[in-house]
């Protein structure tokens, strides 16, 4: 009896040669402990080394393997064969992203929109180092442990249609956050973030479709986050027509 | 001399969504009917706020409005308004956690408790409002 083999259907653009991506087979070899990105490293190694496709840590940390995998946002390192054999698998750029070269993505617009939103604890002054750490107590953690386990890999955009049909909509990740700095007891940046969460291009844009939470191989829930500053915004807006010189919470 | 890596101009594809986007994920057609749900309350409370309207216009076109509301189109019509307000409510309470942490103290209240909570209080709201309009014929 033969070795088993699986099919790889693999999304190729080559920019110099192509004017719209096409698929291209692959049929390898089939173990059932290989992930996504083990099938695709062999086809790299023995089979095609023109494929192109981002990947580093192997271990679900560093967020730089996302894919479409059978039309879903997946991780490669940690999308298992066994999952699909004996299916084909059709592996594609991830969605709503315009395409570099085969499976690699421009991931241009959403750094610079994760940059806008400014993704780190800011402070009104900086206290000296002699003064020590600021301290936090574990109830305080708690409160936004979850949204810090974000590892940027994106595939909440690729779930995301508002983020495929709107192309200023700042999307899940970078608003979940943004949510997460506003809740460290640490963080000051409330009012320098809000201008570009409540935006007509941030929080508002979000219709709750929560695609971006199932897909979110890490159990963050941006969809929570985003619906949550919805309610803490309108609540702000409230405060500030009945206490219009009060400072907002 | 520049040692400054300089990015290669990039011939980009940028995919379009088709207009039936929502066709192909069950989730998205999910969220598309909750959507379409909106319609069918919001049609319901228009019919309801014409009526209290038809109310300062005497008894009589009142009751004749009455009347014509019991044709097959319009009891076809609740019927189908009835179906989606259901739909509407539920998967609205169930989504309710995500948007609205409850919390006593330290205490936070978990999601199912929070959705068994509005959905055991509307139903009591709604066998009141029952109540009240069934017990005055």
């Amino acid at each position: 009896m033969s070795d088993p083999t699986i099919t790889l259907s693999v999304t190729r653009y080559r920019p110099e040669q192509e004017d719209e991506p096409v698929f291209q087979e692959y049929e390898i070899p089939y173990q059932d402990d290989w992930v996504v990105l083990d099938a695709l490293n062999y086809v790299k190694d023995y089979v095609d080394g023109s494929v192109s496709y981002r990947w580093s840590c192997r271990m679900g940390v560093c967020g730089s393997c996302g894919v479409m995998v059978n039309g879903v946002p997946k991780l490669t390192c940690s999308t298992f064969l066994r999952d699909y054999y004996p299916g084909a698998i059709r592996i594609e750029p991830m969605a709503n992203f315009p395409i570099v070269r085969d499976l690699v993505v421009d991931l241009d617009d959403f750094m610079e929109k994760l940059t806008a939103v400014k993704p780190w604890i800011i402070r009104d002054e900086e206290k000296p180092l002699s003064e020590g750490e600021y301290l936090q107590s574990p109830d305080e953690l708690k409160e936004y442990k979850q949204f810090s386990m974000c590892i940027n890999c994106t595939l909440c955009y690729a779930a995301c249609p508002v983020y495929g049909l709107e192309d200023g909509f700042i999307g899940p990740a970078a608003l979940a956050l943004a949510h997460r700095y506003n809740l460290d007891s640490r963080d000051k940046g409330q009012d320098e973030r809000a201008h570009v969460i409540a935006s007509s291009e941030g929080i508002w844009e979000c219709t709750f479709i929560g695609e971006c939470s199932v897909v979110c191989p890490k159990g963050v829930d941006p969809a929570a986050a985003i619906q949550r500053t919805k309610v803490a915004t309108t609540k702000d807006w409230f405060k500030s027509l009945v206490m219009p010189k009060g400072k907002s919470a | 001399m520049n040692h400054r890596s300089v990015a290669p101009e990039r011939k980009l594809y940028r995919p379009v969504m088709k207009w039936t986007w929502w066709l192909k994920k069950k989730s998205y057609l999910f969220f598309m009917v909750r959507e379409l749900t909106s319609v069918f309350v919001a049609a319901f409370i228009l019919l309801y706020a014409y009526e209290l309207f038809l109310l300062s216009k005497g008894p009589q076109v009142y009751d004749l409005f009455q009347e014509s509301l019991r044709s097959p189109v319009f009891l076809l019509f609740y019927v189908v308004a009835f179906l989606f307000a259901l739909f509407h409510t539920f998967t609205w309470f169930g989504v309710l956690s995500k948007v609205q942490v409850v919390r006593l103290g330290k205490w936070t209240a978990p999601p199912a408790l929070v959705t068994g909570s509005v959905l055991a209080g509307w139903v009591v709201v709604s066998i009141g409002v029952g109540w009240f309009f069934l017990t005055r014929h």
